[in-house]
């Protein structure tokens, strides 16, 4: 009877974890056994085992640096942007007037558009002729009338950088909302005797009480750039030129472009290496001090 | 000044809506438009007449049909192994403290750390080894197990918010723990099982990459990859297209209007408590 006891945790965890190993963890394994052999996706069970020669060759690809430079500006122009709008429209959100709730159903709508309609939609709203972002820029002489965003590498990056915003501001908007929520209403009115107007409260008393929900957000914000593939690969397929090919879109185009499998793994296990480190660094190094 | 005040909220809140759903408004606005008024300049912010053409032909001439309900079979079981394994997952993890629970732990979040980019090569291996590339069972799989870890880390919060005591009290009258899981938490947890379900059908009808890689028939394709075989090609006229987008997006809108108060909820509960 005891003893049936003691195991009640791991039977109802098991089914879940299995699925997870099974799918998951056990692939990651494989995927590292192929980053060590030459392997191409259709001669693939010719394979050689190569060393770390992949990864070698990776540092040296005349590509690493713009893979580099490209992954670097993703993630932190999309991580930063994010935020920034997160917290502008939690914070119109936080003020409570009536109706919040349509107001908050429409913000937050842009994260449950399907990334592939997201993308659809802005290729056409950028397209040189007919775009109406081209339309309305232009009309105000921010850019000339026909302009194409996709060919030239730092509005590419721009224009993948919008449509990773709107996907993804909702989902810090709701997080950064939750923590506003949770910043006691005495502090505010404290503040109000003391005569400190909208500006200060915010700045003394808001974004102090987000520091760990930042904290937090970022880090998923991080992990999340790190690994988006879709919208990237639906702009522009890593172009003009792979100058906008970050680690997963070169490692995409690697094993199934140019089928070579284990240099691909190569690289996508780079990508999983530095996601992990930065992972680990950042919270026990942040986030843990802050608890 | 009070009432001067509130009114710039206003205005400033239904900017701030205009300027998230406007892509929105853009897709409806151009999925209605005629084939000519599509090239118009300056662009049309409103269909001349009211046309549906656009959708009939679209439904007549390409398979969208069979793509929407490729994308309900595939996220709609997904969604439920999904939710199936990760309540009783959720559970052990937020009610016993055992040997191993930091490491199952740790798996579920590590698993939010790999990029789908590598863990498709090794999948699409597997599949092929398997026979199982090109067909919806593929996607199930891989779909129950990318939601599995998020569903896990939403209904553990909600099932940390539910008192100890009063599971305790009903071992105390003899039920098995089991048997509290099922009689007492559940029905107190039907939001955040409503919650964790939303989340994983829509993230299942989202997905693109595994769908794109490991099916290669057209008809078996789902509604995001019929979709994005559309972007840079010029053949088929816009209408069209955004009318396919459109039917594509109104499911998982619907689902999300209905239940955004639990998603909310779920989300909350699961990522900023520590």
């Amino acid at each position: 009877m005891r003893s049936r006891y003691k195991m009640t945790p791991y039977t109802l965890i098991i089914p879940a974890i299995t699925v997870i190993i099974i799918t998951m963890i056990v692939p990651i394994f494989i995927a590292m056994g192929i980053s060590l052999t030459d392997a191409k996706l259709l001669t693939f069970s010719k394979a050689k085992y190569v060393g770390l020669k992949n990864y070698a060759n990776f540092i040296k690809d005349k590509n690493f640096r713009y893979v580099i430079t490209a992954t670097s500006f993703y993630v932190i122009g999309g991580v930063g942007l994010t935020y920034f709008f997160g917290l502008i429209t939690a914070t119109i959100l936080n003020q409570k007037i009536k109706g919040h709730f349509i107001f908050r159903a429409l913000m937050i709508l842009p994260w449950v558009i399907p990334q592939v309609v997201l993308v659809l939609i802005f290729r056409w709203m950028l397209n040189p002729q007919y775009g109406v972002i081209n339309f309305l820029l232009s009309s105000v002489r921010i850019i000339p009338r026909e302009f194409g965003w996709l060919s030239d590498v730092k509005f590419a990056l721009l224009a993948i950088l919008m449509v990773t915003v709107w996907k993804q501001y909702p989902l810090g908007c709701l997080i950064l909302l939750a923590g506003m929520k949770s910043i006691p209403d005495e502090l505010y009115e404290a503040a109000s005797v003391d005569g400190a107007n909208g500006f200060r409260k915010f700045l003394h008393i808001t974004l102090p009480g987000l520091r760990y929900v930042t904290a937090v957000l970022i880090l998923l914000l991080v992990i999340w750039s790190f690994g988006n593939f879709v919208i990237i690969w639906l702009m522009t397929q890593g172009g003009p030129a792979n100058r906008t090919a970050t680690l997963t879109i070169f490692t995409f185009l690697n094993a199934f472009k140019f089928s070579k499998l284990g240099y691909a793994a190569a690289i996508g296990f780079v990508t999983l290496i530095v996601s992990l480190i930065f992972s680990i660094v950042y919270y026990r190094f942040y986030i843990k001090k802050l608890d | 000044m009070k009432k001067k005040k509130r009114l710039f909220i206003y205005l400033i809140s239904v900017i701030a809506c205009c300027v998230a759903i406007f892509p929105f408004y853009w897709l409806f606005n151009t999925s209605l438009q005629t084939l000519k008024d599509l090239f118009a300049y300056p662009p049309r912010f409103l269909p001349r007449v009211n046309i549906i053409d656009s959708y009939i032909t679209y439904i007549r001439k390409s398979p969208i049909l069979i793509w929407l309900k490729n994308s309900f079979l595939v996220s709609g079981i997904a969604t439920f192994f999904s939710t199936f394994v990760a309540i009783p997952g959720a559970y052990s993890i937020s009610r016993f403290r055992y040997r191993g629970r930091a490491l199952f732990i740790f798996i579920v979040l590590l698993t939010q750390m790999l990029p789908f980019v590598l863990l498709i090569i090794p999948l699409y291996l597997v599949f092929a080894r398997l026979h199982m590339n090109n067909t919806l069972y593929a996607l199930m799989v891989v779909y129950t197990a990318i939601t599995v870890p998020i569903g896990i880390w939403f209904l553990k919060g909600f099932f940390d918010a539910i008192p100890k005591d009063l599971e305790d009290a009903a071992v105390i009258d003899g039920c098995s723990r089991i048997g509290a899981l099922v009689r007492i938490i559940l029905p107190l947890s039907v939001p955040g099982i409503i919650a964790t379900a939303t989340w994983s059908f829509i993230v299942a009808w989202d997905e693109f990459l595994f769908a794109y890689t490991l099916v290669d028939s057209e008809k078996m394709w789902v509604v995001s990859v019929g979709v994005a075989a559309y972007i840079g090609q010029y053949s088929t006229p816009w209408n069209q297209i955004m009318s396919g987008a459109v039917m594509g997006t109104i499911p998982v809108v619907i689902m999300f209007m209905f239940f955004q108060r639990y998603l909310v909820s779920g989300l909350t509960a699961g990522s900023v408590k520590q």
